[in-house]
């Protein structure tokens, strides 16, 4: 039985990244390099948060500390990345020889890159969680909620997608330079982890339904700064998916 | 250039002393689903030639609802309404009985059960009412000295043993643990997990999620002896990790020449040794749980006792008569006389204390069964009741004239030396109780023996080779006074034995305090001060455990042999001769086959400086002699077959358990969105040029 919950909680955290891996990113290898290397860079920022947390946790900090300064050095590492893959784009160009998509639209890169983020920081919250979930047992003998596998899936999933949305918001706000969506991208970040500190209180819904409510405004931020438009939107639900050969073309 | 080295190197040592310095406590989610419980014995599997006995666990370890037992209206419920099976079944001492047992085996909603030992305040056990044995009612038969003649049948009418149960020797395909948890606490199992999740609420089953219990004690043997010593054989073989699925039981008889005799002044007359033995083990279900009381450790007292006393006239016994006393502790009796077996053995074979070799020469001389004059066994001998002693003898020796008249000089010279003690002696047709004598008898009918025992018919020890028998069972005043007696009467027998028509010296009496202390040592507390002095301080025991009697295995680990060693050296220093030579003299010196050199007495807290004893203490194997015996016939039941299955490890944790439904929904709706992500990625993928047209402000830029 615990089994199938195992299965369950992974289907629901990596599900709609293993989706968006397959099909946007696994068939340019340019994309699969980039993606490996926000992720890296994502992991620069964690050895950068152990280490401050390391010597915070000898001074008994509160890790409230220790969420804010995780949040800010994930966002410099962000700017880093930004600034290598705009660095690299001369570069990318002669790399790429079918697929221009990724030189034309910045946001494929911004998309890519936040995916990156988005998925390594997913697996590193989750993967122990679910190591535990194989069984025999669930949570709750020392009065934790039963439920405690589900919302830390719901958790990391949000966060997973939180981190892609953030990406194209952010690279987009640099591209352009403006300071609204980049204030944005830090805040909500910072807001979203910092009510996850209401986890061990057991106040799961207040944690969870207000992340999802900042993924959707971020979401349709990040669509919008991308392009898409209700006007869009519309087009393609009329229209016959015709492009797609197009593209292939290409 | 080196500068810069060195400071990388600065770094880097800063860097980790940083690491190694902070307590990195990471904190699994294990601990949020998991509990230990430690304080388990748990059941395990042991194999003879034909059958296998005790538990095992899958591999994995046997998964079960708790639920607890405590009264008949528990036991219905479990069996008739009982939704969740496999269950787990907390019983406390009192049910873990054979009817109760066999009716949650047969139920097949049982995965495992937990023998819950609550202790008051007191720490005092409130012991299942007795009688109470794990045994068979006639514990040893198929291999004793009565297997396959007309005395075989007294025992099934007239049992030894009437409270055994069997239960010892029931295959069980689930794990049982015995936990002991104090009320101080509160119950972890009780109150945190069975009242807490599982109670059913005037029979309503309780719902979802439930408390449930995993117990792990995979066991690697199967099937039979023969059939796992081959499946060893075999992976030693093949394996590149070899090992064995299973070891004989086996340990070490120690035994006391009271003269030193050198093989040089030739051989030994025939019958000119007396013998006295005692049983060293006892046995029970639960490793590690098997003090034996009565059942082992009142004989092995009165045997030290004697010990002490007849090292103070050893050099009176002038060879006339007698020209050795050998005090004998055997180990594994309970398991088919495995330790009298093998000395049996290995008498008859020219090989006992030791194989004679040309180009040693501080050698015993060979001792074999006809050198036996007479052999005194004691059995159980805590006092109930009353201060009898019952001497056993053996009717088919005793159809024999001189044995018979050898023996009837035994009984009246034990008679004679009774003291305050009553002597009776049990009917010459009456065959021997359970005994080491019938492993010697067996090989020679010649040898005059009896046993000294505080039963005529049945067992008076309520809790024979149970975990149960404790000293709280046999713990009266008198029980040292009353050992010192039975001491004292062997003792004076075995003198005027050895000198015919002189008595003992007045001033040779029994060691009562040896006696409390020995007593003490092995039946309250390990870490005494006389084990501490015979180990120089060096005993590592925890305070307040008991060492376990039960006999363990030749291989691996030492838990069994410490006792062994500890009662090695007692009879070292009660045997011994104190010498007036310093520790490196005392190290150094020759031990041979004749002499060994103990220093005891080193001992911080006791302000000793110690003391050198030169000792005739030897050990020889307790294994059964099937083990050496080439092309052993296992079904013979000739000698002990039992070996025990080579573990892992044995681990108790409690968790909850998720409802299936809630599994079921979780896992459906990963699945749905699983499916779900797939369809829209696909979507705005395949539509991306669409949906997101190419700004115009990307475009500038």
């Amino acid at each position: 039985m615990a089994l199938l919950e195992f299965f369950g909680c992974a289907f629901l955290a990596f599900g709609p990244p293993l989706a968006m891996f397959l099909l946007t990113i696994a068939k340019d290898p340019i994309r699969i390099i980039i993606l490996i290397a926000s992720a890296f860079f994502w992991l620069l920022a964690l050895l950068m948060s152990s280490l401050l947390w390391l010597v915070a946790n000898t001074l008994n900090s509160p890790i409230v500390v220790g969420v804010v300064f995780s949040v800010l050095f994930q966002e410099l590492f962000r700017y880093l990345i930004y600034l290598l893959l705009r660095k690299a784009e001369v570069g990318l160009k002669k790399l790429t020889e079918s697929d221009t998509a990724i030189i034309t639209n910045k946001n494929i890169l911004a998309y890519v890159s936040g995916l990156g983020f988005g998925i390594i920081s997913g697996t590193f919250s989750l993967v122990n969680v679910l190591a535990d979930a194989t069984g025999p047992g669930t949570v709750g003998l020392h009065g934790d909620s039963n439920l405690f596998f589900l919302t830390s899936s719901l958790t990391t999933l949000c966060f997973i997608l939180l981190h892609t949305a953030w990406g194209v918001l952010f690279f987009h706000a640099l591209d352009m330079k403006k300071f609204l969506p980049l204030i944005w991208v830090v805040t909500s970040h910072l807001l979203v982890s910092l009510l996850t500190l209401m986890n061990p209180s057991q106040l799961y819904l207040a944690t969870i339904l207000p992340a999802y409510a900042v993924l959707v405004v971020t979401a349709l931020w990040a669509a919008g700064a991308a392009g898409a438009s209700f006007t869009s939107l519309k087009k393609c639900l009329t229209s016959q998916p015709t492009t797609v050969q197009v593209r292939v073309e290409d | 250039m080196a500068g810069i080295l060195n400071v990388k190197k600065v770094c880097w040592l800063l860097f980790s002393a940083l690491f190694l310095a902070t307590d990195l406590n990471g904190e699994r989610i294990t601990e949020k689903i998991y509990q230990r419980i430690d304080d388990g014995f748990s059941c395990f599997r042991r194999l003879n030639g034909t059958h296998q006995i005790g538990c095992s666990s899958s591999q994995s370890g046997n998964v079960g609802v708790v639920h607890y037992v405590g009264t008949k209206m528990d036991f219905d419920w479990l069996l008739e309404v009982g939704p969740d099976a496999p269950y787990v079944v907390l019983l406390p001492p009192d049910l873990f009985r054979r009817e109760n047992l066999m009716t949650l085996k047969n139920s097949g909603k049982v995965a495992g059960i937990v023998v819950l030992n609550q202790t008051d305040t007191t720490f005092h056990n409130p012991s299942p009412a007795p009688p109470y044995s794990n045994d068979l009612t006639c514990p040893n038969k198929i291999t004793g000295l009565y297997r396959n003649d007309a005395f075989s049948s007294y025992c099934d009418s007239n049992p030894w043993n009437p409270a055994g149960d069997a239960i010892l020797f029931e295959d069980f395909q689930f794990p049982i643990f015995f936990i002991n948890e104090t009320k101080l606490n509160q119950s972890v199992l009780l109150d945190d997990c069975y009242l807490k999740f599982n109670r059913p609420i005037e029979g309503t089953p309780p719902s979802y999620p439930l408390c449930a219990i995993e117990l792990k004690a995979f066991m690697w043997a199967a099937v039979d002896t023969p059939t796992c010593l081959r499946r060893g054989r075999l992976n030693m073989l093949l394996n590149p990790q070899p090992s064995e699925y299973c070891d004989p039981l086996g340990n070490v008889n120690i035994f006391v020449p009271v003269l030193a005799a050198n093989k040089s002044s030739g051989p030994i007359r025939n019958h000119s040794v007396i013998f006295v033995s005692a049983r060293m083990d006892s046995a029970s279900i639960f490793d590690g749980l098997s003090v034996g009381a009565d059942t082992a450790i009142t004989g092995m007292a009165t045997l030290i006792a004697i010990a002490d006393m007849i090292n103070k006239f050893k050099f009176n016994i002038t060879g006339q008569e007698i020209e050795n006393v050998f005090l004998v502790l055997f180990n594994g009796e309970a398991f088919d006389y495995i330790g009298s077996s093998r000395m049996a053995y290995d008498m008859t074979l020219g090989k006992f204390p030791k194989p004679l070799k040309d180009e040693i020469p501080s050698q015993s001389p060979l001792i074999g069964l006809e050198h036996v004059k007479y052999w005194i066994e004691l059995g159980s001998l805590a006092p109930h009741g009353d201060n009898k002693i019952y001497l056993h003898t053996d009717p088919k020796s005793r159809n024999d004239s001189r044995v018979n008249s050898n023996v009837m000089d035994l009984i009246n010279v034990l008679i004679k030396n009774k003291g305050n003690l009553t002597a009776e002696p049990v009917s010459a047709s009456i065959p021997l109780p359970p005994a080491s004598l019938q492993s010697f008898l067996k090989k020679d009918l010649s040898i005059p023996g009896l046993l000294i025992s505080n039963h005529k018919g049945a067992f008076t020890n309520q809790f024979y080779n149970n975990e149960w028998d404790t000293i709280q069972t046999i713990s009266s005043s008198k029980l040292s006074k009353h050992l010192a007696e039975v001491a004292h009467t062997v003792s004076a027998a075995i003198y005027e034995l050895a000198n015919p028509g002189d008595t003992m010296p007045p001033n040779i009496v029994a060691n009562v305090t040896l006696l409390e202390s020995t007593l003490e040592c092995y039946l309250v507390n390990a870490n005494c001060s006389l084990f501490s002095w015979l180990l120089n301080g060096r005993n590592n025991i925890a305070t307040g455990s008991i060492l376990p009697t039960y006999v363990g295995v030749t291989h691996g680990d030492g838990a069994y042999k410490a006792l062994s060693l500890r009662t090695r050296h007692l009879l070292a220093m009660v045997s011994g001769d104190p010498l007036d030579i310093n520790k490196t003299a005392c190290i150094n010196s020759d031990h041979n086959e004749i002499y060994h050199y103990y220093w005891m007495g080193e001992y911080e807290s006791n302000n000793s400086s110690g003391t050198c004893y030169r000792s005739t203490v030897k050990t020889s194997h307790a294994v059964s002699p099937a083990f050496e015996i080439e092309d052993y016939d296992w079904a013979s039941g000739e000698y002990s077959s039992w070996t025990e299955s080579r573990w892992e490890t044995f681990s108790v944790r409690i968790f909850l358990k998720a409802s299936s439904l809630q599994a079921v929904s979780i896992f459906v709706f990963g699945v749905v969105v699983l499916l779900l992500s797939f369809a829209v990625t696909y979507w705005v993928e395949t539509n991306s040029a669409l949906l997101f047209p190419p700004s115009p402000e990307a475009v500038a830029c």
